[in-house]
């Protein structure tokens, strides 16, 4: 199914400082639109506010024209991908697995060498390269509509993030994506859209000049 | 449908450990009556405080398992309340058999 997400109008300050003013974006299934900034600009803030962690001083987020005003409402729909690890320790891989992923995605799911060599372990006795693929891959794989991945490659090594990459591009094909982190190649890479967090606002970005002429990078790649 | 209520009892019983084992206590040091209702009520909200200073984190995997916060506390609550009276009612049958 095809599936719109609008953010809306995304407001945010912290005290006097204003860290989202009036950010607008679309996400439909099929795209990943990848944000860019540098520290403090303001992605991860907006991903917690669109996924109903933290409040907004004014948001308005839509999927297919339908109101998603309540975290309740949010949830049924959109997963996130936190910078933290977020799965209870106490958990077995087995169980997390069977808690969040649909009888009939289990056995695809379970179709991943290193699910395999992991799933009689417990979360406490995961590396943290394990746990955050085990992470990022629930996320993609549950039932939701839309995945947004705050840091999915921190601290993983380039075998992983080549891994973690070809699951976010086999999902795309069901549920719409945005992706934000500060290993910019891969954004760039796997993104149908760019765009550039600046002082809390969001600038499209059409071509690699543009984050050199916006003051993300020194030089082109 | 099914895994949500998994999910449910999930989060429930990694807040009702605590809880009962104060209850308990209670139970044995002062009385059956007063460990149901602190079981209900302060023992209730005290284990979700202490979910809540502990593994605050946690609430994003049953959220990513389209359960929000308010959702898993109100229905901790609710099954609380039914565990706390069951086990009153099976008290009050002992005692009068």
């Amino acid at each position: 199914m095809y599936n719109v997400l609008e953010i809306d109008s995304i407001q945010k300050t912290y005290g006097h400082k204003s860290v989202l003013s009036d950010v607008f974006l679309q996400c439909k299934t099929g795209e990943i639109i990848g944000i860019l900034g540098r520290n403090g600009s303001g992605k991860s803030t907006l991903l917690q506010i669109v996924s109903g962690l933290i409040s907004a001083d004014f948001k308005r987020i839509t999927i297919n024209k339908i109101v998603k005003n309540t975290n309740a409402k949010i949830c049924q729909d959109i997963s996130y991908l936190s910078q933290d690890n977020f799965i209870p320790n106490q958990f077995s891989v087995k169980k997390v697995i069977h808690l969040s992923i649909e009888k009939n995605s289990l056995q695809s799911f379970l179709e991943d060498n290193l699910i395999n060599s992991i799933i009689e372990k417990k979360i406490n006795q995961l590396s943290g390269g394990e746990l955050r693929y085990l992470e990022i891959k629930l996320v993609l794989e549950n039932d939701k509509k839309f995945a947004l991945l705050d840091e999915p490659y921190n601290g993983l090594s380039p075998i992983a993030i080549e891994k973690i990459n070809q699951l976010i591009l086999q999902n795309k094909i069901k549920k719409g994506i945005i992706i934000t982190d500060h290993n910019y190649k891969n954004v760039i890479e796997i993104s149908t859209d760019l765009y550039l967090m600046k002082a809390g606002a969001l600038s499209k970005i059409k071509t690699t000049e543009d984050l050199v002429f916006h003051g993300y990078l020194n030089s082109i790649l | 449908m099914k895994r949500k209520l998994q999910n449910l009892l999930e989060f429930y019983k990694s807040i009702a450990f605590f809880n009962f084992l104060c209850s308990l206590l209670i139970a044995i040091l002062i009385n059956v009556e007063s460990a149901f209702y602190y079981f209900i009520g302060i023992g209730f909200l005290l284990s979700i405080g202490i979910y809540e200073i502990r593994n605050k984190k946690n609430y994003l995997f049953y959220s990513n398992n389209g359960l929000s916060k308010v959702n898993l506390i109100l229905f901790g609550f609710g099954f609380n309340l039914i565990v706390g009276i069951s086990f009153l009612a099976l008290f009050r049958l002992f005692e009068n058999v």
